[in-house]
């Protein structure tokens, strides 16, 4: 019966949200002149929106007919059928004639055949030009006194709340507009007892504002106080003081205000649950994860999000349940920015390390955070969604999988009954490990080195087998040599002689050996050696043999010796300016 | 001459080392695993590189119940030889004993990608290809200058590659990215080096991560799932090379070195 009547008063109010959000009124400004001209705006929304009922207010001329309609339609599906909705505008005209405030009631339109009723709306009326001028306040002006053109107020969104419950703190000066504050010092009311963020206010905000039909220019600054004591806590006083330099005033005046202190119920928290986090204030949670499919043995980071209204630095990290698949490291906390409008809007993560240990598909149960929430006077507990997890086998994973699910502490249970494997006795030969840097350069350039020596002898050899003229030229020296060592056991030493130096000369300029005379060798040692002196020597050996072998004249062995002896060195110095290329 | 001194020194040398490592075992096996401990980190500290003795130096840092040196050396072991089942059992044992089993981090994806046939391989059979082919890649150049076969182009190209690729591979293996093991029961990771920075995670012991950079004490670090921070080299057992003595983990200091 309870439920029942619970769910037709949640209905009711849904429809009453719902009705209220299909008809609006706006005017164009909060605080209007008095017999000057305003706009009343009027829009409503719905699938038949007739034109809006205006009422009739006392103090207030509004026009009968609008001086802008407007119709906006729109299409949409909701739940597969086809919607038209029609948004209608309508601007009206109204001129305000009494001073003060004054409430526009309900306006009433006929949205699908029902009249349903926006907001009221509540305009300051304030005398024309108040709003551009104002008189000058002086100590001897009876009108306006120096506490009406100065003041300061302190403001608490609420009085009575209970232990931990934000409260903000607005303090204001007010100073009459057109006038000028200069010099002062602010000593804002003591804190103790609460939990101020921030410590002291700082940077305040500045707005137009009207108070007792007096523009001002209201500096405010703002605090979120948290009670930390209960009982009966003194906020307060303000003091200020400074100058004051009235409007259109020479001179400046010096003020002293301070404010009466604000006394603030704080009742003590009920008895919480054993769940409680000590937060205080309305909050949700989600989890939230890095990855859908984790591998085991790999870290994968999960965020726990709180965010709701209460005091940030008093919200600790949720507490996970256990689970003996994973291995949930401590939090790490990440506050969210701090809107300074509302600093007890709390955006906090909490970023959590989970090592999943065992594969398979698992399931992280739901997060409680339990909470005081001060409107509904009791503590809740927001839960987040269970998280499904599908851990990966990792290649690791034989490892990891020891004992059989029904054991909870399977690393413990592994250890009762594996051991390490003995030591190595036998390791062979020790030795101290060097460096390789000597050989890895050897092994790199060696072989190439080698290839380049192999490459030269193959080429060289080729050259010998396929060039006649370059091979006996190379070994034309050689082979003279050879000759002239064996002159002595010859028969004829002369004819040796003659036969090896023709026979180097014809090796040297690849000519036929055979028949080849002094007068031949002279015309090719001078047709081709670059040094005539060179070829001049050869001829005068060649003649002096041919003079012993057909002259009468014979040579005596030191002769022949000294011949061979010149012979040699004219072959050397032959085949030594042939082999740098001065004769070919 | 020569060579005889040289057999000489070797073999003396391979003897003092070799009855190191006996007095070493001996004393493990009488329960003295400080003992042990210093004895086996005097032969690493000595230049010797073997995979049986950094096997054995973390059995011995086992039974002391220092988990995070003992897989460094585990780990040590498995790089000079993958194949070493003893070792890999040993340090499978340890990461079921440490507090949530973290996976080694791996190597660069560059490598993984070149080098994945490598993974089994121990570097001296790597430098031994590397060094085998590059030695054949010339001698089939030379043999194709004294005798032009067919197909002796293609298999000194041949050649040539498998000497890039071992040798790649021998490289990679005298210089692996350096993987550390935290040695503390509870190391933090803060988001830069110094203790006043602001942790960002915690390793625990026998966590293994990899190390890209080193600074006056400091070392950063990065998880298996690429969680970066700094953590003090204090706190590390360094797989290596360079073969480094853990800070932590015996008491005894005789004969070792840090």
């Amino acid at each position: 019966m309870r439920a029942l009547l619970t769910s037709v008063v949640v209905a009711a109010l849904t429809s009453l949200a719902w009705a209220e959000s299909q008809v609006r009124v706006t005017t164009d400004r909060a605080i209007v002149e008095q017999g000057k001209t305003f706009r009343i705006t009027v829009e409503a929304s719905g699938e038949d929106v007739g034109e809006p009922v205006i009422p009739t207010v006392p103090g207030l001329s509004i026009a009968a007919e609008p001086i802008y309609a407007g119709s906006n339609r729109t299409l949409s599906y909701i739940s597969g059928k086809l919607t038209v909705s029609i948004t209608k505008t309508r601007g009206y005209n109204a001129v305000a004639q009494e001073l003060g405030e004054i409430e526009i009631p309900a306006i009433g339109v006929s949205v699908g055949g029902e009249l349903v009723y926006g907001q009221p709306v509540k305009i300051t009326v304030v005398r024309a030009g108040a709003s551009r001028a104002q008189p000058s306040p002086t100590r001897s002006d009876k009108s306006l006194s120096v506490d009406d053109a100065l003041f300061l107020t302190v403001d608490t969104s609420n009085n009575d709340v209970y232990q931990g419950e934000a409260i903000d703190a607005t303090f204001t000066l007010w100073a009459l507009f057109g006038s000028t504050v200069r010099q002062y010092e602010s000593v804002f009311p003591s804190s103790t007892g609460f939990y101020a963020v921030p410590r002291e206010p700082e940077k305040p905000d500045k707005e137009e504002l009207v108070r007792n039909n007096l523009r001002y220019q209201a500096i405010r600054w703002r605090q979120t106080l948290y009670p930390t004591q209960t009982g009966v806590l003194e906020l307060g006083p303000w003091k200020w003081q400074g100058l004051l330099v009235a409007p259109h005033a020479m001179e400046a005046i010096p003020v002293e205000l301070a404010t009466d202190p604000v006394r603030i119920a704080v009742a003590p928290l009920p008895q919480p649950p054993q769940n409680f986090s000590g937060a205080v204030g309305k909050f949700e949670v989600s989890v939230t994860r890095e990855r859908d499919d984790a591998l085991q043995g790999v870290p994968t980071n999960m965020t726990v999000s709180i965010s709701g209204r209460g005091n940030p630095d008093a919200i600790p990290a949720p507490k996970f349940p256990e689970v003996d698949w994973a291995y949930i490291g401590d939090p790490q906390k990440i506050s969210g920015p701090v809107d300074p409008a509302d600093r007890a809007h709390a955006e906090l993560e909490f970023e959590y390390q989970v090592t999943p240990i065992q594969a398979g598909s698992h399931v992280l149960p739901s997060i409680d955070f339990c909470y005081f929430d001060p409107e509904l006077e009791e503590y809740v507990t927001a839960n987040s969604e269970p998280l499904p997890w599908k851990v990966l086998p990792s290649a690791e994973a034989d490892r990891q999988i020891l004992v059989d699910e029904s054991s909870r502490d399977t690393r413990s249970v592994a250890m009762a009954q594996r051991d390490i494997s003995p030591v190595v006795t036998d390791p062979g030969p020790i030795t101290r490990r060097g460096s390789r840097v000597v050989f890895v350069t050897m092994a790199s350039i060696l072989p190439a080195l080698g290839y380049g020596a192999f490459a030269a002898f193959v080429q060289r050899k080729r050259r010998f087998a396929s060039d006649g003229r370059y091979a006996r030229a190379y070994h034309a020296l050689s082979r003279a040599q050879k000759r002239l060592a064996t002159i002595d056991t010859n028969a004829d030493p002369v004819d040796g002689l003659y036969k090896a130096i023709t026979g180097f000369v014809a090796d040297s300029y690849n000519v036929p050996e055979a028949g080849l005379t002094s007068a031949d060798a002279e015309r090719l040692l001078r047709e081709r050696s670059a040094d005539p002196e060179l070829a001049g020597g050869f001829t005068k050996i060649l003649r002096a043999c041919e003079r012993a072998r057909y002259g009468t004249g014979t040579l005596s062995a030191d002769e022949v010796h000294a011949l061979v002896h010149g012979a040699l060195a004219s072959m050397e110095r032959l085949d030594a300016l042939r082999a740098r290329g001065d004769a070919s | 001459m020569t060579f005889a001194v040289a057999a000489t020194l070797l073999f003396h040398g391979a003897t003092l080392f070799n009855g190191t490592f006996d007095r070493a075992t001996d004393a493990y096996d009488a329960g003295n695993y400080e003992v042990a401990v210093n004895l086996y980190e005097q032969l690493v500290a000595d230049g010797v590189v073997h995979a049986d003795v950094f096997y054995n130096l973390g059995n011995a840092y086992y039974r002391l119940d220092a988990l995070g040196p003992a897989i460094a050396n585990y780990e040590r072991a498995l790089h000079l030889r993958p194949g070493f089942d003893a070792a890999r059992h040993n340090l499978d044992i340890c990461l079921q004993r440490t507090k949530r089993a973290l996976a080694a981090p791996l190597p660069p994806a560059w490598e993984q990608g070149l080098l994945f046939w490598h993974v089994n391989l121990t570097p001296v059979f790597s430098f031994r290809m590397a060094v085998l082919s590059w030695l054949l890649f010339w001698g089939i150049l030379s043999l194709r200058l004294w005798r032009p076969l067919p197909y002796l182009r293609r298999a000194a190209g041949v050649a040539f590659f498998v000497a890039v690729f071992f040798g790649l591979s021998s490289w990679t293996k005298e210089h692996p990215h350096l993987i550390a093991v935290a040695a503390t029961e509870s190391l933090p990771v803060h988001y830069a080096k110094g203790p006043e920075e602001k942790a960002r995670f915690e390793l625990f012991e026998g966590d293994r991560v990899s190390i890209d950079r080193r600074e006056s004490g400091w070392a950063r670090v990065t998880t298996a799932d690429g969680e970066k921070g700094w953590a003090e080299e204090s706190g590390l057992a360094l797989v290596g090379p360079p073969y480094l003595r853990p800070a932590l983990g015996t008491t005894d200091t005789a004969g070792g070195t840090s």
